[in-house]
């Protein structure tokens, strides 16, 4: 063909979309200008950082930025470019600029037993920072996956993380994600799991840093028996917004998911949740939880919650619950009576009210981890 | 056959469905189908109104005009309704009767066989009955009438009682609330204007019933009840129409005003027949120390989107959203509550049941808003959803905004079925599937039922029944 | 004048449950099943009942001679048939009262009406003999209930819907020995010529108070013994070992 005649260069997705509005459902309460990241580019180069403790029986691996510096395993693969995710929840300009742009990632194919990584995402620089993450579970196999986020230093970094996860009939996985970036930082996690056959998945964040973090989860249930288990705890502070947008879709017949977010707010801190439970039509026997706790330590903090439901099957068993309260008088008064002060009383309750959602991992290396980013986080703010 | 079936076109009659039955139209006023500033004048030349009535019209005209279909959340069959293929006004005189002998045959008639008449006599402080775009008939007791409680139609109440009704109108739902508050601020006809002078309690119900009797018309009432300080009222609202071939609209404006320590209470059964839009605003004001309660309860229409709230303006107020809905094949229960808390410890409760038969859908969309810097505010929420068939459907959608660590909410739901084992266990007893399936669902919402006047329980009960009829098997 | 069971065959998914089970019990008496947990002693009772979980594989149930397989579950209860449940289902928002005037309401010909005032009477009368509070009949239909308090409303129910042939499955779990000597009372009481009883139990102790005019021995689906009242204390003091060696 003729050069004169090459077509002009097709429109990409990312160009198509626009970036999230106002009066998009699914951004509401929510800070949908943060979303628009027009202008940003690649952070470049990272920098390294003091990095925590080696976590027991688990691979290491370390990204700087897009630069995988250390790690390897044989069931780990380093991605070069992104799975492209898909955003049912409000994000697709977001999904498609990942897809357009990320370079960097894993894949872990776990096949045998006892499979435990742990990735960290050092990042640093005023710019965008896009890891991939692909969990793919055989068959009775089993993983553990732990992925931290960690600023090095002081600089505004926006990370868009994609994750994907699939787990094969028979299958199990425990993925914790803890997330303590510096407050200047932004972290948009877009995170699909799916669960065909028999399969167990238990997945965790713990949201310590950032100013400002946009997260939609959207799990699958594809398979009977399968049991996804969402757990989240979220300790924004002044200057921090979290908004967490969840999706549990149970396409198949006797399917079970459990979701528990909670919050606890410090200063200005706000929230917002906004989950479904969406029952596919002839999904019976579906058993679906759903529960959004907020814990208000101060005059000033904000929790939006939006738990919803969507059934077309009956024979089913689904309930979601949201509350919001402070630490009570009456708790506060018996740890008193006991000598304790008031201040760490509260401090004591509220460690407790988290300390709830970590018990449900069911995996004492991944509880211990969880409990020492929250511990420092409440000695951050107290 | 007696000489009323003569006159009256049986619309499929089917047993027991009371509502279904309609009268040739004789309407002397007709706007004539469509919407536009001619419509306003004329109704506003029909109804001899004040210029700033007809300026209010045309102001909400403008803004439904410029306002988007709420299809971003709501669901898409709004987008079938043909604005152009309503009829806007149909009335025989804007006056409304004091007695039921000056009422004209067709229309006493069509209350008889709807018991209104009965029902006033019975139990009723105060009724009024409109056909189409105004009431035939309004009357209040005696009695009442003489410590100064006001209860006639919205278009006297803005024209004889200004001074009361001026100040509140609009006030509780602006015209530019939503699309549907707009239209109806535009072509508004119909409904109660009721004021309760301080410290007097109406023991019995006032009551209104809402008549369609023609077809591609739509019903466009507005109603503004004020209770003055430490006054108390009930207000009922029962509703149907024939169910014709093509889809009718009844768009209603309703705003509650309690002042300090007022209590009203709000109760409604609504039977639209299975064809009718029903897009509602409704929302009360509570002052300090003020009860509003909507007491709702939903069997009919195609479509129900209403969303009852109360703005709990003044310290210790208190709202309350007691709601029943039962969506069957073809419809669509979409309600829930707003509860905005504007004051110091303020309390507002909602408790919803639902229940889906056939291929049915519920909703619930509920708002809770605790705004900044106030203390003690407390809601508590349940929606309890029951699915009787395999393809019925149920959703809920809450929001609930809180700020500050002074308050306590709680949202509950959930979503259940008849279970096999009680079936069994009825059955077991000599009940049909069908009779214990019935049992079941009254036993369901059996505590709300009884928030309702026993003389609707009755009725609601035995509509349920009916309902239920058929479900099974 | 009996209910009869012929060589019944039943299975639930696909698992016989019961495997040729016979059993004759004439209006006017008692007859006990006993037998090990598992033995399908309580599914005999609910396949007895109509429940559509079971399949009838083969074999019959004959009331007063006439097969009842083609009989839906609430038209073996009018038909005559009483289950007292072990683990009686709770109906949420509906009253004790409403609904045994449901039930009887049932049992009535078409455009009858129950009479308020006489079904009362009668209510208040069996529920004295059952030591019931009268504050129970505005209470939901076993929710919220204690075993005990369960098990009476079953015995209840019975004596006001004078079924022929009563089965009562393990009616004693759940009771305390007081509970247990009022709901005995109760049984005894509807002890007749005109009914038949079938008592359901894994212990002997029921029998001490609801003396049986005949005892079976049920396992793996089948009778495997028949015997006098004697039976079941021999039963109590050996065990159902010998089911193992037989």
């Amino acid at each position: 063909m003729p050069a004169t005649l090459e077509s002009p260069p097709v429109k990409g997705k990312f160009d198509l979309l626009d970036w999230p509005v106002r009066t998009v459902e699914n951004w509401r309460f929510g800070s949908w200008k943060e979303a628009n990241l027009s202008g940003l580019e690649p952070a470049g180069a990272g920098k390294s950082g003091d990095l925590p403790a080696e976590v027991d029986g688990f691979t290491r691996f370390v990204f700087e930025n897009g630069t995988l510096v250390s790690g390897s395993h044989p069931q780990v693969s380093e991605l070069n470019q992104s799975f492209g995710p898909e955003s049912k929840l409000g994000s697709p300009k977001l999904a498609a600029l990942h897809e357009a742009q990320s370079k960097h990632g894993l894949k872990i194919s776990a096949s045998g037993e006892e499979t435990a990584i742990e990735i960290i995402h050092c990042v640093s620089g005023d710019g965008l920072v896009m890891p991939s993450l692909v969990i793919e579970v055989a068959a009775k196999a089993n993983v553990r996956v732990i992925e931290r986020f960690i600023s090095v230093g002081s600089d505004a970094t926006t990370v868009v993380s994609a994750v994907d996860v699939k787990l094969n009939d028979g299958a199990e996985a425990k993925y914790l994600v803890t997330q303590e970036l510096n407050l200047a930082s932004k972290l948009i996690r877009l995170a699909d799991s799916c669960l065909e056959g028999a399969s167990n998945a238990t997945q965790a964040v713990i949201h310590s840093g950032a100013k400002w973090v946009r997260e939609e989860t959207y799990s699958t249930v594809d398979g009977s028996d399968g049991k996804s288990h969402i757990l989240s705890v979220a300790l924004p502070g002044t200057g921090q917004e979290f908004d967490q947008r969840t999706f549990q879709h149970h396409g198949a017949r006797d399917t079970f998911s459990d979701l528990l977010f909670k919050n606890t707010l410090f200063g200005k801190g706000k929230t917002i949740f906004s989950g479904l439970i969406f029952v596919d039509e002839g999904a019976h026997g579906t058993d679906a939880y759903q529960t959004c706790r907020n814990l208000m330590m101060t005059d000033e903090c904000e929790a939006h919650s939006m738990p919803g439901l969507e059934i077309n099957a009956d024979d089913v068993k689904c309930s979601h619950g949201s509350t919001s309260a402070r630490v009570s008088d009456e708790e506060i008064f018996y740890l008193q009576a006991r000598g304790i002060d008031a201040k760490s009383a509260r401090s004591l309750v509220a460690m407790g009210f988290s300390i709830e959602v970590i018990e449900k991992f069911d995996d004492e290396t991944l509880e211990a981890l969880a409990l020492d980013v929250v511990q420092r986080k409440f000695e951050s703010v107290s | 056959m007696n000489s009323e079936t003569a006159t009256v076109q049986q619309v499929a009659l089917e047993k027991d469905d009371v509502g279904n039955f309609s009268y040739p139209e004789k309407h002397k006023y007709d706007a004539g189908y469509g919407l536009t500033k001619d419509t306003i004048d004329y109704i506003s030349k029909v109804k001899d109104e004040p210029a700033w009535v007809n300026e209010f019209r045309h102001k909400a005209l403008e803004v439904f005009e410029s306002k988007p279909m709420p299809t971003n959340w709501a669901t898409e069959d709004l987008d079938n309704i043909e604005f152009d293929k309503i009829r806007y006004y149909l009335s025989d005189g804007a006056k409304p009767k004091r007695s039921w002998d000056e009422v004209p045959p067709e229309v006493l008639e069509t209350f008889d066989r709807l018991g209104v008449p009965e029902q006033e006599r019975a139990f009723l402080a105060g009724v009024e009955a409109q056909y189409d775009s105004e009431a035939a008939y309004s009357n209040v007791k005696e009695a009442l009438a003489e410590e100064g409680v006001i209860f006639v139609t919205c278009s006297e109440g803005l024209k004889e009682h200004e001074e009361i009704f001026r100040p509140w109108f609009g006030k509780v739902i602006p015209t530019g609330d939503n699309k549907f508050s707009a239209l109806n601020s535009a072509v508004m006809s119909g409904g109660s204007f009721i004021y309760i002078p301080k410290g007097v309690k109406v023991k019995h119900p006032l009551q209104a019933y809402f008549r369609i009797n023609s077809e591609n018309f739509g019903q466009f009432e507005r109603t503004l009840i004020i209770a003055d300080e430490g006054s108390e009222v009930m207000y009922m609202e029962g509703c149907t129409a024939p169910k014709f071939e093509t889809a009718t609209l009844h768009s209603a404006v309703v705003e509650l005003v309690a002042m300090k320590g007022a209590k009203i209470q709000y109760v409604t059964v609504q039977n639209w027949s299975s064809n009718v839009y029903n897009l509602v605003t409704k929302r009360g004001l509570a002052h300090e120390d003020a009860e509003i309660r909507w007491i709702d309860c939903n069997i009919g229409s195609r479509l129900t989107m209403k969303y009852p709230g109360v703005i709990m303006k003044g310290e210790r107020a208190r709202g309350e959203v007691v709601s029943i809905a039962l969506a069957n094949d073809g419809q669509h229960q979409d309600t829930g509550a707003k509860m905005i808390h504007a004051a110091n410890h303020t309390t507002s409760n909602v408790v919803s049941k639902s229940i889906s038969v056939g291929e049915g859908r519920s909703t619930y969309r509920g708002q809770v808003h605790i705004p900044k810097h106030l203390k003690g505010c407390k809601n508590n929420t349940e929606c309890d959803a029951l699915l009787i068939n395999p393809k019925s459907r149920t959703d809920t959608y809450p929001a609930i905004s809180v700020k500050g660590n002074q308050h306590v909410t709680q949202h509950e739901a959930s979503v259940s079925q008849v279970s096999e084992e009680m079936l069994f266990y009825m059955q077991q007893r000599g009940l049909n599937e069908a009779q214990a399936m019935s049992l079941a669902v009254n036993g369901f919402i059996n505590d709300l039922v009884s928030e309702f006047p026993m003389e609707y329980s009755v009725e609601l009960k035995r509509l349920i029944d009916l309902e239920m009829e058929g479900s099974v098997g | 004048m009996s209910l009869t069971i012929e060589n019944l065959q039943a299975s639930v998914d696909e698992t016989p449950i019961l495997k040729g089970l016979n059993l004759e019990i004439p209006a006017g008496e008692v007859h006990a099943i006993m037998g090990p947990n598992g033995s399908g002693k309580s599914t005999l009772s609910k396949i007895i009942a109509g429940h559509d979980d079971y399949e009838v594989t083969g074999g019959k149930v004959l009331l007063d001679g006439v097969d009842i397989a083609e009989l839906e579950v609430d038209e073996r209860s009018r038909a005559g048939i009483f289950l007292a449940f072990q683990y009686p289902a709770e109906v949420p928002g509906v009253s004790n009262a409403n609904f045994l005037r449901a039930a009887l309401q049932a049992r009535m010909p078409e455009g009858e009406e129950i009479d308020a005032v006489s079904f009362y009477k009668d209510l208040y009368a069996k529920m004295d003999e059952l030591e019931m509070d009268r504050k129970f009949t505005s209470r939901a239909v076993n929710e919220g209930f204690s075993g005990g308090e369960k098990k009476r409303n079953e015995i209840l129910q019975m004596m006001m819907l004078d079924p022929r042939y009563c089965l009562l499955d393990e009616t004693d779990s759940g009771l305390d020995i007081d509970a247990l000597k009022v709901v005995a009372k109760g049984v005894n009481s509807m002890r007749s010529p005109n009914r038949g009883f079938l008592v359901i139990t894994h212990y002997q102790r029921l029998l001490d108070y609801i003396k049986p005019d005949v005892v079976h021995v049920m396992s793996d689906g089948q009778i495997v013994k028949t015997g006098g009242a004697d039976l079941a204390l021999e039963l109590e003091s050996s065990g159902y070992d010998f089911l193992k060696t037989a």
